[in-house]
C-alpha cells in the first residue's frame, strides 16, 4: 500500500515537473534554416553590445516569469525587451533571437514566431492623407463593425495573446461580413480611433495586425508548445540527441522550413495521422514476401508471389495510394500533404530517424522525376524549332527539322507504359 | 661455413631465376591503351617452359607446356595469358580473400585451340565446328577411361583468331536499328516542312496576292521537291551506305586481351557456386564485374564492344529493360555488368567489391536477373551493407531506374 502511494506520488511529482518545467530549447532540428538568411550584421551587432552567454541569460530568465498555461511570444518579446533597455547599451532584438537560436534554446519555429511578434510589434504606420482616407458607409454594419472593434480589449484582449485574441476578434469580423477588405478595417480602425471608442494604442496594435496579416498566422507559441506535448507524450523521443538538417531546408515559394511549415499547417492529430503513413511504408519496404491471394467462395485458388522489384513497387502503390486517402480523411478537410510533409512528420514523432530522411524523401523521385534543365528547355527548343522550320528559307531548313528530330530521340523521352514493361503486376 | 653460405647463396640465385623470368607481354598503360611490354612471370617451376605452380599454358590439345624457345607469336601469346592469370590469380586471393581460389588446383590454360568442349570426350573431334576468336572456361571432368580419356580440372580455353566477314556474322545490329529510327524521325520531318511550307505559301498567295514567292512556280516546287526527294533518297539507301562504310572483318586474339583473361580466371574463381555448366547472362556478367575490377577499369564493356557480335550497347548507358534480355539472344553480359557496376557505385568501391563475391553465395547459373539476383542483392546488402536499410532502398531506387 505505502509502495502504492509513493507511486502515485512519484507520477504527480513528475507530471507537475513536467507542466512546471517551461522550455522551448531545440531538439529535432540541425542547422537553422535561418543559418543561410540569418544577416550576419544582426548577430555580429548583437554581439558587439554583450554575450553569448548574457543573452541566453537574459532568454532564460525572461522564460521563466512565462507562465506555462498562458505563453505568449508577445509577452515573451516585451520581458526580453524590458530585460534589454534595462541594460546601459541596447541589443539587436533580432540578432538576439539568431543567438538564442544558435545557442539551441529555441528551435526554428519559435524563432520564427518571436521574429514575427517582434515584426508586428515595431511596424510603423503611416501618415495617410486625409483626403486618401476612404470613409466607411454609417450603416448598421459599420456601426456593428465599430462596437466589435471597440470590444476588442476587454471581449479578446484580457484572457488571450494578442494573437490569438487577434484572429479571434478577426473571425467575429467576418461574421458581419464574409468579404471584408483590409483597406475596410484600416478605414473602420481609423474611424473607431476618431471617434475615441478606442486609445491611440489600441490603434496602433490593431493597425499593426491588419498590416501583417496576423489574421492568416495559424501558429501562435501557446499552440505549438501544445503540439509538441501531445507528440511527445504519444511518441517519447528514443534519442533526444538526434537531429537533422532535412527538417530546416526551405519550402519552394515559402517563406518557411519544412518544420515551420509542419506545424504551420497541421495539428497534432494530423501530424500523427501523417506519420503512421511513412510507418507503414517502412514496414512494407523491408516484407521478405508478399503474396496475392484469390479466393472464390471462401476458397483459396491461387497465389501469386511477387518478384523483389514488384515487392518494391506495391509499396510505393500502397504509399501513393494512402496520401490519397489521407486527404479525403475526415480530419484533414480536404487538405493534401505532400509526401515531404510526411516525411518531416515521420521524423517528428520519431518514425523515421535523421539518418534515413533523406533516402526515404528520395523515393518521391519515383513517381515524381525531376525534369532536368535540358527537359525544361527542349519544350521551348521544340516550340521555336516548329516555327523555325516554316520562317527559315531553303537551305537552312533543315537544320530546325534536325533540331526536332534530335530533341524527339532524346530529352524527355517518355517511355510507353504499354509496351516493354517488364513488371508483371506491379 | 663460407662455402655453405656461397652454395645457399647460389641456390637462392638459381631459385629466384628459375621461378621469375622476363617475357614479352600486353600490357594495359594508364590510358588503357594496349602496349608490349617486358614483364616478369613469377612461380615458373619449369627452367624451359611455361609451366607454373599455378598454370601451365600449352597449345591446342597438347599436355606439354609451351617452351620458352617456340615460335615468337606463341610465346607472346602464353606469356601474355600466363601474366595475367597470375594478376588475377593474386587479386583473388590477396583483395578478396577467397579460400576457394587459394584452393584450386593448377590450371591448364589451353591457346590456339579449336575444339569444342565436350563433357564426356573433354576434347570434341576436330572437324566439329572449330571455334575462333572467342575464349571460355571448362569445368574439371572425370574423363573416360574406357576410351583412354584421363580426367581433368577446370581448364581455359583461348581460341586462335581467325579473320570472319561481319556478314557471316548473326548479329542483331542494334546500333544500326537506333540510328535508322532517328533517320526515320529526321526523313519524315523534312517531308513535313516542304509540305507546311508549301500550304502557308499558298494560303499566303491566296490571301494577300502576293506573287514575289509563288509555290506554284516551278523555281519554288524544285526547291520544295527536291529537299523531300534528296531526304528520301538518302534514307531509302541508308543500309547499303552503312555497309560500305562500317567495318568488313572481324576477329579476336583471345589470349593477348587482359580483360579477357582477367574474364575467364572470374568464371574459374567463382565457381564454387556460379557453377560452369553454361553461359548465362548472370554468370557473365559477374564475370565482367571482376574483370573489371582486376583491370580498376569500367572499359571493358567498352572495349569488347568494338567485337561484341551480340549487339551494340555500352554498359554505361542507360537503357529500358526488356524481358528478353534475360532469355533470348538478347540475354547478354554487359547488361548485367553494368548493372553490377553501378551497384559498386551505391555501396562504395570497397564495399562493393565485398557486396558482390559475397553475392554469389546466393545465386546460381540459373538464376534470373529479376528474381534471384535481384532477391540476391537485397539479402547480400541486409548481410553485409553497413547502413542495410538505406542502401537497399538505394539499390532499389537504381533497379527501379533501370527498370528492370
Amino acid at each position: 500500500m505505502r509502495l502504492l502511494l509513493v507511486s502515485l506520488f512519484m507520477i504527480a511529482f513528475t507530471v507537475h515537473a513536467q507542466e512546471d518545467t517551461l522550455t522551448l530549447k531545440n531538439v529535432r532540428e540541425g542547422k537553422s534554416f535561418y543559418s543561410k538568411f540569418m544577416h550576419n550584421y544582426s548577430v555580429k551587432r548583437a554581439l558587439k553590445q554583450t554575450t553569448r552567454k548574457e543573452i541566453v541569460d537574459i532568454y532564460q530568465a525572461a522564460l521563466k516569469k512565462q507562465d506555462s498555461k498562458k505563453l505568449c511570444a508577445y509577452d515573451l518579446n516585451a520581458e526580453i525587451s524590458n530585460s534589454i533597455n534595462a541594460r546601459s547599451t541596447e541589443i539587436d532584438f533580432e540578432g538576439f533571437i539568431y543567438v538564442v537560436r544558435q545557442e539551441n534554446e529555441i528551435d526554428d519555429v519559435v524563432a520564427k514566431i518571436l521574429l514575427k511578434a517582434y515584426k508586428v510589434k515595431t511596424t510603423g504606420l503611416f501618415n495617410k492623407d486625409e483626403n486618401d482616407r476612404i470613409s466607411p458607409d454609417n450603416d448598421e454594419k459599420t456601426q456593428s463593425a465599430l462596437e466589435l472593434i471597440a470590444s476588442f480589449d476587454k471581449r479578446f484582449a484580457t484572457k488571450a495573446c494578442f494573437d490569438e485574441a487577434y484572429r479571434n476578434y478577426y473571425s467575429e469580423l467576418l461574421k458581419l461580413d464574409k468579404k471584408f477588405q483590409s483597406y475596410q478595417l484600416e478605414a473602420l480602425n481609423y474611424k473607431a480611433f476618431l471617434e475615441n471608442r478606442i486609445s491611440e494604442q489600441q490603434y496602433l496594435s490593431l493597425e499593426q495586425a491588419r498590416i501583417n496579416e496576423m489574421e492568416k498566422t495559424t501558429l501562435s507559441l501557446a499552440s505549438y508548445q501544445q503540439k509538441i506535448r501531445t507528440l511527445r507524450i504519444q511518441y517519447p523521443l528514443r534519442d533526444v540527441t538526434e537531429k537533422s538538417d532535412f527538417t530546416s531546408i526551405k519550402v519552394k515559394k515559402m517563406d518557411s522550413s519544412r518544420r515551420q511549415k509542419l506545424f504551420e499547417n497541421y495539428t497534432d492529430m494530423q501530424i500523427i495521422l501523417m506519420g503512421n503513413v511513412i510507418k507503414k511504408l517502412r514496414a512494407r519496404l523491408e516484407y521478405d514476401a508478399v503474396e496475392i491471394s484469390g479466393y472464390k467462395e471462401g476458397v483459396l485458388q491461387e497465389t501469386i508471389p511477387l518478384e523483389p522489384m514488384e515487392r518494391f513497387r506495391f509499396a510505393i502503390k500502397a504509399l501513393r495510394k494512402e496520401m490519397t486517402l489521407l486527404s479525403l480523411n475526415t480530419f484533414f478537410n480536404g487538405r493534401s500533404p505532400d509526401y515531404m510533409d510526411l516525411m518531416v512528420a515521420s521524423y517528428e514523432i520519431g518514425i523515421i530517424p535523421a539518418t534515413e530522411l533523406d533516402t526515404v524523401a528520395s523515393l518521391e523521385e519515383i513517381w515524381n522525376l525531376k525534369k532536368t534543365f535540358w527537359d525544361k528547355a527542349g519544350v521551348w527548343i521544340k516550340v521555336f524549332s516548329s516555327v523555325a522550320t516554316i520562317v527559315i528559307p531553303p537551305p537552312y531548313g533543315f537544320i530546325p527539322a534536325l533540331v526536332l528530330v534530335v530533341i524527339e530521340a532524346t530529352v524527355g523521352k517518355k517511355r510507353d507504359p504499354n509496351t516493354n514493361d517488364p513488371s508483371v503486376l506491379f | 661455413m663460407k662455402k655453405i653460405i656461397l652454395i645457399f647463396a647460389l641456390f637462392l640465385i638459381a631459385t629466384t631465376v628459375a621461378n621469375a623470368r622476363s617475357f614479352k607481354a600486353v600490357v594495359r598503360t594508364e590510358s588503357n591503351q594496349a602496349n608490349e611490354q617486358m614483364v616478369e612471370l613469377e612461380d615458373l617451376i619449369s627452367e624451359d617452359s611455361f609451366d607454373g605452380k599455378y598454370f601451365k599454358i600449352v597449345k591446342g590439345k597438347s599436355n606439354d607446356a609451351v617452351k620458352f624457345d617456340a615460335e615468337a607469336d606463341l610465346v607472346f601469346r602464353a606469356a601474355t595469358s600466363y601474366y595475367h592469370l597470375t594478376l588475377a590469380r593474386n587479386y583473388f586471393i590477396n583483395k578478396v580473400k577467397s579460400e576457394y581460389v587459394s584452393k584450386i588446383e593448377k590450371m591448364v590454360i589451353r591457346i590456339e585451340h579449336t575444339n569444342q568442349f565436350s563433357e564426356l570426350g573433354h576434347f570434341a573431334h576436330d572437324n566439329l565446328d572449330p571455334q575462333f576468336n572467342n575464349a571460355l572456361t571448362v569445368p574439371a571432368g572425370k574423363g573416360l577411361s574406357s576410351r583412354g580419356i584421363q580426367p581433368w580440372g577446370p581448364e581455359i580455353w583461348f581460341r586462335a583468331k581467325k579473320k570472319t566477314h561481319i556478314s557471316d556474322l548473326n548479329t542483331n545490329n542494334l546500333a544500326n536499328q537506333e540510328f535508322k529510327v532517328l533517320m526515320r524521325g529526321f526523313r519524315n520531318q523534312i517531308h513535313m516542312q516542304s509540305l507546311q511550307r508549301f500550304l502557308a505559301s499558298s494560303v499566303s498567295v491566296m490571301v494577300s496576292g502576293a506573287s514575289n514567292s509563288n509555290p506554284f512556280s516551278v523555281d519554288s516546287l524544285i526547291r520544295t521537291v527536291g529537299s523531300s526527294l534528296i531526304m528520301e533518297f538518302g534514307y531509302q539507301f541508308i543500309d547499303p551506305i552503312t555497309k560500305a562504310t562500317s567495318r568488313k572483318w572481324y576477329w579476336l586474339d583471345t589470349a593477348l586481351i587482359p580483360e579477357i583473361i582477367y574474364h575467364e580466371y572470374s568464371h574459374a574463381a567463382l565457381a564454387d557456386h556460379l557453377v560452369l555448366s553454361h553461359s548465362t547472362a548472370i554468370i557473365e556478367g559477374m564475370a565482367d564485374f571482376f574483370a573489371g575490377q582486376i583491370a580498376g577499369s569500367p572499359k571493358l564493356a567498352k572495349h569488347i564492344k568494338k567485337y561484341n557480335t551480340f549487339n551494340g550497347k555500352n554498359a554505361k548507358k542507360k537503357q529500358d529493360y526488356v524481358i528478353q534480355f534475360e532469355m533470348s539472344e538478347y540475354a547478354n553480359t554487359d547488361f548485367v555488368f553494368g548493372l553490377l557496376w553501378e551497384m559498386k557505385n551505391i555501396l562504395g568501391e570497397e564495399k562493393g567489391e565485398a557486396f558482390m563475391y559475397d553475392l554469389r553465395k546466393r545465386l546460381t547459373t540459373n538464376s534470373t536477373i529479376r528474381g534471384q539476383l535481384v532477391d540476391g542483392l537485397i539479402k547480400t546488402c541486409e548481410a553485409v551493407c553497413d547502413r542495410p536499410f538505406i542502401d537497399k532502398i538505394n539499390i532499389l531506387k537504381a533497379l527501379n531506374l533501370k527498370g528492370i
